[in-house]
């Protein structure tokens, strides 16, 4: 290989060599020394830039994850909320707990109904007022879920131990914002979920809006 | 010349090589980063990284209106390191400041209702065990509340384990029905375990590398095979009406010193089962409450034999093939002997009557029932009871579910030829009972009963969407005629002596049971299983109600069953918004 290299220029440089001035060389070196440094330098720097780009890069990323991290601790604990809380709604809704509070209020069921036929008016059965006791207590069926649940008409007098059952809501609200927030590492976006922790509370929600009324032909 | 030439050759042969070598790097590269991409990468994150499972969660039990009658939730169990119980610490303000033992024992027994002795305690054994132990179960299923709040303290020898736990918000709400799960999830009864493969999830699988702060490196997390949760299933059941059922089937029978009761109601169209109600009934969050014999659905479960709520099967069969009529007429005595062995009498002694066959209905005769029926060929009778579906299982499928006993009319001995046309020498399931009623009072189309409307996948489809096709087992006028008959029984049968027995405005047509069960030993027991099935509105019938109380001892005739019937099917009138009717009675003669 060597020697086909050696040869190779020799046979085309022949024709070309023969009018030059002979001291051309040295010139010609320092041109070719002065590109080399040039190219080392864009080379180095070139590295560098990578290097100090890659690094960006990296932060922005490894920033992101742990972005993700909380975001995802922060989903996980609203998953548990939403169960918790969609949970509580389906016990509290169970027929046994209703029934028991609305006999508890006071409602008593009437069981002879009487019915109106609109077509000509006629009343269908004899109207008679319900008796002023319900017959049920409404608990008959059991429910090991509704064991705990206080009525509304219980919770109404035991007002005092609600409030500090909502000083211990806020107390855990804080101590758990402080527990994400050390590893979520300030991206300030943990502290939104957990403001809403004094859902805990067991107090009836009070009825706004308009009450429901069948809907009538 | 030839150097030229030799030159060529080699720049040829280097090229070539060149090529070549590029060439198998190529087909290496797809190989490994097209062909085998997914196959290494696994095993390269398996290599890495760690493996976790991502859990499918078991589909909910749904009614159609969307009430939640079974759901799978996350409970929480955490376990201390008892090791560095001692050395530990908790978050306060955003702080880890270092607590004792005995300090973290008492804020979290603050939390979950326990003594503090009930965290230490398991603590300080393990510890007595072996000193370096690493294990220790402190608190035990608690919902997601309670675990923010143990979490929230950032105790640091503390940690936490998820798991998923069965409940039914419901409670003993059709619990029979739904059944329940094992320890170790495993369906074990009632729909859950019908519909287990719409219901079950599996389990996905994903890999991840953490890094040395415990956060996970971006872009590392992959997951390998993705969770699938199971579907819902939507059962017909209504839970309200449900509950007004058991509450009510409860009161009597307590009321009544009877044994167990059930209440079905069933629509006429479809063949829906809207209630399956029982006492004793199981609540699936507690099942303990209630005795072993009493977790089953007896609707699908327990077999009886029937009595005079039979009577109208046998009727059908004989008004079909036209040998009688609803005014064909018949001398009745109270007890008959027509050959040796054989001895029928009817539940209270009276003087020979004149009686149509609605009238033989309206006082439920057994010996009228007798006389009429045993004219009919026994294979004939035999084919109607199975076209009934009398002998096998009904379309709902419900495990565990009981055929009934039937036999051939070629093992039929005199007596049970005979009272086999009343209902008894016979046993059929509730659920039988109320497909044969159904037939009855659905034209004549007998359509098989269905406990679900469907399993809802993920994606919305409904499948396993139980058939609604129809057989013919009566013509549409022997339908007729059967509920027009039957309409006399709240007016002059043995129970129009209860007061208040009829609804305003709605013709109903009802039959009532006094059966006799057997005592196991080839006699009939002393007390009384007593019944009343009815439809409403006969004009235009729309549901099918049942009673039946168990050996009731303060009445012990059908008269035990009337106010219930009653009530029951008030309350399913107004539910559903059926309409009053419109047509006139049909006012059969009972007498001539």
């Amino acid at each position: 290989m060597s020697q086909a290299t050696a040869s190779l220029p020799s046979t085309r440089r022949a024709p070309e060599r023969r009018t030059p001035p002979r001291l051309e060389a040295l010139p010609r070196a320092s041109r070719r020394a002065r590109p080399k440094l040039f190219y080392a330098a864009v080379a180095v720097m070139t590295v560098m830039a990578v290097v100090v780009v890659q690094l960006l890069l990296s932060i922005g990323v490894s920033q992101g994850a742990y972005r993700i991290e909380s975001l995802q601790q922060t989903k996980a604990h609203l998953a548990r909320q939403y169960q918790q809380a969609s949970e509580k709604v389906q016990t509290l809704s169970s027929p046994q707990n209703l029934a028991a509070n609305a006999v508890a209020l006071g409602m008593v069921s009437d069981a002879s109904p009487v019915y109106l036929r609109l077509s000509d008016g006629a009343v269908i059965g004899a109207p008679t007022p319900a008796s002023a006791t319900a017959d049920s207590t409404g608990q008959l069926v059991q429910n090991a879920l509704t064991a705990g649940i206080p009525l509304v008409t219980a919770s109404k007098s035991a007002k005092a131990p609600k409030d500090s059952k909502a000083a211990q809501g806020t107390a855990t609200q804080t101590g758990t914002g402080a527990a994400t927030g050390s590893t979520a590492s300030g991206t300030g976006e943990s502290g939104t979920p957990d403001s809403n922790q004094s859902s805990d509370d067991d107090s009836p929600v009070p009825w706004t809006g308009a009450l429901p009324a069948p809907s009538t032909h | 010349m030839t150097s030229v030439r030799a030159h060529r050759r080699r720049t040829a042969v280097a090229i070539a090589t060149v090529l070549v070598i590029v060439a198998v790097f190529v087909v290496r590269l797809v190989d490994v980063q097209v062909v085998r991409a997914d196959t290494l990468d696994r095993q390269a994150a398996e290599r890495r990284g760690d493996v976790s499972v991502i859990e499918g969660t078991r589909g909910s039990i749904l009614a159609e209106d969307g009430t939640v009658l079974a759901r799978t939730v996350l409970r929480y169990n955490f376990i201390a390191t008892p090791k560095y119980a001692d050395k530990g610490t908790r978050t306060e303000n955003g702080k880890a400041v270092k607590v004792t033992l005995q300090q973290a024992a008492d804020a979290i027994a603050a939390i979950t209702g326990q003594k503090a002795s009930d965290i230490t305690g398991p603590i300080e054994d393990a510890l007595k065990q072996n000193k370096n132990s690493e294990y220790a179960l402190v608190v035990k299923n608690v919902d997601a509340s309670t675990y923010q709040k143990i979490s929230a303290l950032g105790i640091s020898w503390l940690d936490a384990k998820s798991h998923q736990v069965r409940v039914y918000p419901d409670g003993a709400v059709a619990g029979n029905i739904l059944g329940f799960l094992n320890g170790e999830g495993t369906a074990q009864a009632g729909l859950e375990k019908e519909y287990d493969k719409c219901l079950a999830s599996s389990n996905g699988e994903q890999t991840y590398q953490v890094g040395a702060d415990g956060v996970t490196i971006p872009g590392s997390t992959k997951v390998q095979k993705a969770a699938k949760n199971g579907g819902d299933v939507v059962t017909t059941i209504d839970p309200d009406l449900q509950w007004f059922s058991q509450d009510e089937i409860e009161k009597t029978v307590k009321e009544l010193g009877a044994q167990f009761g059930m209440v079905s109601v069933v629509s006429v169209k479809d063949a829906k089962i809207k209630v399956a109600a029982q006492y004793p009934s199981a609540d699936p969050n507690n099942l303990d409450a209630t005795g072993t014999q009493y977790w089953k659905a007896m609707m699908f479960q327990d077999m009886y034999e029937p009595g005079s709520i039979f009577k109208p099967v046998t009727a059908a069969a004989l008004l079909d093939t036209g040998m009688v009529t609803p005014t064909t007429q018949l001398v009745v005595p109270d007890t008959l002997s027509p050959q040796e062995g054989v001895f029928v009498s009817d539940s209270e002694s009276h003087p020979v009557q004149n009686l149509t066959l609605t009238g033989v209905l309206t006082e439920s005769s057994n010996v009228g029932m007798s006389e009429l029926g045993t004219k009919m060929s026994d294979k004939e009778r035999y084919d109607f009871m199975r076209k009934f579906g009398f002998g096998s299982t009904t379309g709902a499928n419900f495990p565990g579910e009981s055929a009934g006993l039937l036999s051939k009319p070629s093992q039929w001995d005199a007596q049970t030829r005979y009272a086999t046309t009343f209902g008894q020498g016979l046993s059929t399931t509730q659920a039988q009972m109320m497909s044969a009623y159904q037939a009855i009072a659905n034209g004549g189309v007998r359509v098989p009963l269905s406990l679900i409307a469907g399993c809802r996948q993920a994606d919305g489809t409904m499948t396993d969407v139980p058939s609604s096709t129809g057989t013919r087992v009566v013509s549409k006028q022997t339908s007729q005629e059967i509920l027009g008959m039957l309409e006399n029984v709240l007016k002059g049968g043995p129970i129009s002596t209860l007061p208040n027995l009829e609804i305003p405005g709605y013709l109903v047509a009802a039959k009532t049971g006094t059966a006799q069960e057997p005592d196991g030993n080839g006699g009939y027991k002393q007390s009384y299983y007593v019944s009343v099935m009815g439809v409403a509105p006969v004009d235009d019938p729309q549901y099918i109600v049942s009673v039946n109380i168990g050996f009731p001892t303060t009445i012990t005739s059908s008269l035990a069953a009337g106010p219930l019937f009653k009530t029951m099917m008030s309350q399913v009138l107004k539910t559903f918004r059926v309409q009053p009717s419109t047509a006139p009675p049909a006012d059969y003669p009972d007498t001539y």
